[in-house]
Formats: C-alpha cells, structure tokens, sequence
C-alpha cells in the first residue's frame, strides 16, 4: 500500500482503539499522522505532476514548505485564487474541502505536537479529524484530472514565486 | 493551576450562558432548551476548575466585596454542579439554582472573557436551526500556528447522534456552513467536532 494509504489506516487506528478513555499521548498521534497522510499524498502527486525523473521527485519532495503549502490552500479553499491563477476559477467544491482539510489538519497537527498546555483532544474530536482525511484522500482520485487540480498541486510548491 | 487556565475554563462554560438573548421577555423557549442541552458542557465542576484560595489574589484590583462575591459564585455554583451525576441530564432545578452563581461569576470576570467569541457564538445560534444533534459551540479567539488571528469553533454534538462518525458525511457541510456564517468576523476560521459526551477534554487539566 502506498504510504499516505498506510498513515490514515494507521490513524484510524489510533483514534479508535484503545478501550476506555485514550491517552492523549495516542490522540495527538492520530491527529500528527491524519495530517501527514494527507500531506505525502500531495507531495507525492505534486511531485510526479512536475518532475519524470524518480530520483529527482525525490529530492523535489523535500522543497514542499508546510506553511506555504497551507497559504495557498487558503485560496483554493476560499475558492479566490490569485490573480495568477485566476484562468483555473471555478475551484470546485471538491477540491475546496480538500483544500479546507489540508489547512485544518494542519493546525490540529500542530497543536497536537507543539501545544501540549491546551485543552485535551477528544476521541470523537480525533475521529472526525481522521476521517475528514480520509475523505479528503479519496476525493482526490476524483478530482486529480482536473485543470484547477494540477494548478492546486502546481502552486503547493510555486505559488509564493508567482507573487514575486 | 494559572490564572489563565482558570479563566480559560469560565470562558467556555460563557460559551454556553454568554450572551444573554437580546429578544423578547426573558429567556425563550429556544433558550432555556439550549441551556439544557448544553448543560453537560457548562454545569460541571470542571467549569471553576482552578479557582482556590489563591485565585483571589489573581485579581488584585477587585474591590473586598467583589473578591467575596467571586469566591461565593464559584463554590455555591461547584457545590451544585458536583451533585449533578456525569452520566445523567442535570435537573431543571440544578439548573435554576447553578445559572444565578454563574452568571454572576461571568459578570465579575466580564474583563476577562472573550468578546469576540462570545459574540460569535450569538452569530452561530442565531444563524440557526442546525441540524439536529447539534447541541451548540463553544468558541476561542486566537493566533493560528501561522500567528494569524484565527476563531477556533467547537461543534458540540449530543447523544443522540451515537458517534460523530454518524456526522462525517454532513460534517464537511457543517464546517462550511460555519465559515460561511462567520465570514465577515475577518478571521481565519477552523472548526473540529467533539461529542458532549467528552465534555471534561474542554477544560484545561493538570493531567497532562
């Protein structure tokens, strides 16, 4: 199985299966490993859509910044695209809410790894948030073709480029 | 336990009592069953959690009389919330006899509570009916990770949905429909799911 395929079984798993109250411990593991099976997917997908070489893809994987990654999802989830992507409007709905979910369970991640302090993460909280990647996961092989799509994928590594 | 997470505790159980309905006479129908409802969330003793001796001298600018009146609100509204059992509805009568201490608690720490998700949460309630099982939000202003001024919402699911899993197809709807009510607040906003069931995981603990 791919790895973005063996993350979210992984964090399904960890949501759900310990019997009684989770650690938190688990929790925050299901929350960090939801966002990364979301996270390698794109990676992975941006960096075949722009590199043939294998081994260069893998270099090329390692260039994917989080923080820029969820500023441009922010356009493509409000579906106002910068004026250099505007020819791609109108962002579908689909790929709207994956946009939306790379950007929530990238903040849910980092509280779940850097915000110990704050309040505790719930079991049905965790759930939600895995399987809110795991529809984002599959919506993708719906949407991949799309023009807006590869222009999403395109931009997770570009778009701060664009803005020059 | 810090003043801030003693105050970050009443600030979610405002998030259920704050503010008070500007229509009508009273409280209406609607109100009072949101009250219920949501008294799983804000009738717990976790609410004043963090409140001892020491908490009075975390408001040093508070009058002898408002320190008292604080230390009563919190010990007469946790003698209440600890007789009502976790895993049954509070009584109307718990609730009659809770609202009084908390709301003046709330009254006393107006300074300290949080405005702008007091105020979304109003806009949240008055955009409804959300779907059923819905039993309310509980709301937090802050920066985001990117340090982006950012509201963070809560959508409290109650027992009759039996798992939040039953939500998921609708959630992403749900999510949206939330975003777009609260667009015009000018932040970034995310939004997570929690059973009522979990209410405790809304309050800062010691545990961790």
């Amino acid at each position: 199985m791919s790895l973005h395929g063996d993350l979210i079984e992984l964090a399904e798993y960890l949501a759900r299966h310990e019997i009684g109250k989770p650690k938190q411990a688990t929790l925050r593991r299901a929350v960090s490993t939801a966002y990364y099976a979301l996270f390698h997917l794109l990676v992975r997908e941006a960096s075949r859509h722009l590199v043939a070489n294998e081994d260069l893809r893998s270099l090329l994987a390692r260039a994917f910044e989080h923080s820029e990654m969820k500023r441009i999802s922010r356009a493509f989830a409000a579906g106002a695209l910068p004026d250099s992507l505007k020819m791609f409007e109108p962002v579908s709905p689909e790929l709207r809410d994956l946009a939306d979910a790379f950007i929530q369970l990238q903040e849910a991640r980092h509280e779940a790894d850097y915000h110990v302090g704050r309040s505790p993460f719930s079991r049905q909280e965790v759930v939600n948030l895995a399987s809110r990647a795991r529809l984002a996961l599959e919506s993708w092989t719906r949407i991949k073709s799309d023009a807006s799509s590869q222009a999403f994928l395109t931009s997770l590594l570009l778009a701060r480029k664009w803005d020059r | 336990m810090a003043r801030s997470e003693f105050l970050r505790n009443v600030r979610t159980a405002a998030s259920f009592l704050l503010p008070k309905p500007t229509t009508g006479n009273g409280q209406s129908e609607a109100e009072v069953e949101r009250l219920f409802r949501g008294a799983s969330i804000w009738l717990i003793p976790e609410a004043v959690k963090g409140f001892d001796s020491t908490a009075l001298g975390w408001f040093p600018h508070f009058s002898p009389e408002n320190r008292k009146k604080l230390e009563r609100s919190v010990l007469a509204f946790r003698d209440v919330a600890e007789q009502v059992p976790v895993n049954e509805p509070a009584k109307q009568g718990q609730v009659n006899s809770a609202l009084p201490p908390i709301m003046d608690l709330l009254d006393l720490l107006k300074p300290y509570l949080d405005d702008l998700a007091i105020q979304a949460n109003r806009t949240l309630i008055d955009a409804g009916p959300w779907p059923e099982g819905i039993v309310g939000f509980v709301c937090e202003s802050r920066n985001d990770s990117e340090g982006e001024a950012a509201l963070f919402v809560w959508v409290i699911v109650d027992e009759t949905v039996r798992s939040i899993e039953e939500l998921v197809p609708k959630s992403n709807e749900i999510s949206l429909r939330v975003m777009d009510v609260l667009r015009n607040m000018g932040r970034f906003i995310y939004v997570r799911f929690r059973a009522a069931s979990e209410s405790s995981t809304f309050y800062c603990s010691d545990e961790e």
